[in-house]
């Protein structure tokens, strides 16, 4: 379980970064935004997340400068975006996987 | 739990980071706890209770750095760190040749502008007079006849009792007119030598100087005379140049005889 959890991570992080480049604090934001409000992770433990994708090559990291402060930017690179489909269909599969035991168990209630 | 503390918890576990991987961590997290925290300023908490409720979400500092450490590689830490040493070495290595030519040449120039300078150690006590006769060497070296004190010294007769000698003490300066270049040849063969008549001493002896610096030397010569002699005769012969020149003697008070 944690395995996926961590997996899931990355899932989101790619899925995130393949819209536009963002930094690390506007990543959480919008997770949160997008989630509506459900994800709500320990805020640092992005970090060693995309250090572990930029290591991997799945991202590149760069500096800019936005509203006049520098800040570090992240990019899905091709890598990335092949590993965010992998990453996809493992989560539909799982997710499918998930649906198919609690409809079950719904059909048995 | 302050922002400054929480970066200072995270570095403690990460060990195999760079200084610069850690700084560049520390930045990034910075920024995230400053931009958290001026979001809820926004919304209108206490900037106070903005960072720590900023520095609360970020989780355990040491948590968050020991999970960052694992994605620094421990091998590739200790070889940047060796070769951040190495390179360091390299570049000094490399400097140390630049850096001795750039002392040389100091050196030579703040001679050739004040060649008394590095000689007057060797006048101490002595009524010393400054000369400034200049001679055309070998290889574009400058012969400088720069200081003079007339004394006089207890040296052996020729049956060997001691007696008291007049003696002149010349201090010569040679140097390259390119400050970056070496004086000719050895400093010794570059020197000029001091012809004197005076019977039965050790004849001249130096006094000190030497090779300081290979773009410039001086030597100090003690030459025995005659008292009263108006000058002594120095002779220069090297790579096919060769003068004499008749160095004046001041005998007192800084005059002439």
């Amino acid at each position: 379980m944690d395995k996926n959890n961590i997996e899931h991570t990355n899932l989101l992080a790619l899925k995130l970064l393949s819209g536009e480049d963002m930094y690390g604090y506007q990543m959480i934001t919008e997770l949160e935004r997008r989630s509506e409000q459900i994800f709500r992770m320990k805020e640092g433990t992005l970090y060693p997340i995309l250090k572990r994708l930029e290591n991997a090559g799945a991202v590149k990291s760069y500096m800019a400068e936005m509203s006049g402060r520098t800040r570090k930017y992240y990019h899905i690179t091709s890598s990335g975006l092949s590993l965010l489909k992998t990453e996809e269909a493992r989560w539909a599969e799982y997710a499918r996987g998930v649906d198919a035991v609690l409809g079950g168990a719904q059909n048995l209630a | 739990m302050e922002k400054a503390d929480f970066l200072s918890a995270l570095a403690v576990p990460m060990e195999n980071a760079s200084p610069r991987e850690l700084a560049e961590v520390q930045t990034e997290l910075g920024d995230h706890i400053a931009d958290h925290a001026a979001d809820l300023e926004a919304a209108g908490w206490s900037e106070a209770d903005a960072e720590a409720a900023a520095v609360a979400a970020m989780g355990d500092p040491a948590e968050v750095g020991e999970a960052l450490n694992r994605e620094f590689s421990r091998f590739w830490g200790a070889v940047s760190r060796w070769a951040a040493v190495a390179l360091i070495l390299l570049i000094v290595a490399a400097f140390i040749p630049v850096c001795y030519s750039c002392i040389y040449a100091a050196q030579s120039l703040a001679w050739r502008i004040d060649p008394q300078k590095p000689m007057a150690r060797y006048f101490k006590g002595l009524d010393a007079v400054p000369l400034d006769i200049r001679m055309d060497g070998a290889d574009g070296d400058v012969v400088r006849f720069a200081m003079e004190a007339m004394t006089t010294e207890t040296l052996p007769d020729e049956n060997g009792a001691e007696q008291e000698w007049d003696v002149a003490v010349i201090g010569v300066c040679i140097y390259d007119r390119n400050p970056f270049r070496y004086v000719a040849d050895s400093y010794t063969a570059a020197q000029p030598s001091f012809l004197t008549d005076v019977p039965h001493t050790h004849g001249v002896r130096y006094s000190g100087g030497g090779v300081a610096v290979p773009a410039a030397a001086i030597r100090i010569y003690h030459v025995p005379v005659h008292r009263g002699q108006a000058t002594v005769t120095a002779q220069y012969d090297l790579f096919g140049t060769y003068f004499t020149v008749e160095v004046p003697l001041y005998w007192g008070d800084g005059h002439e005889a």
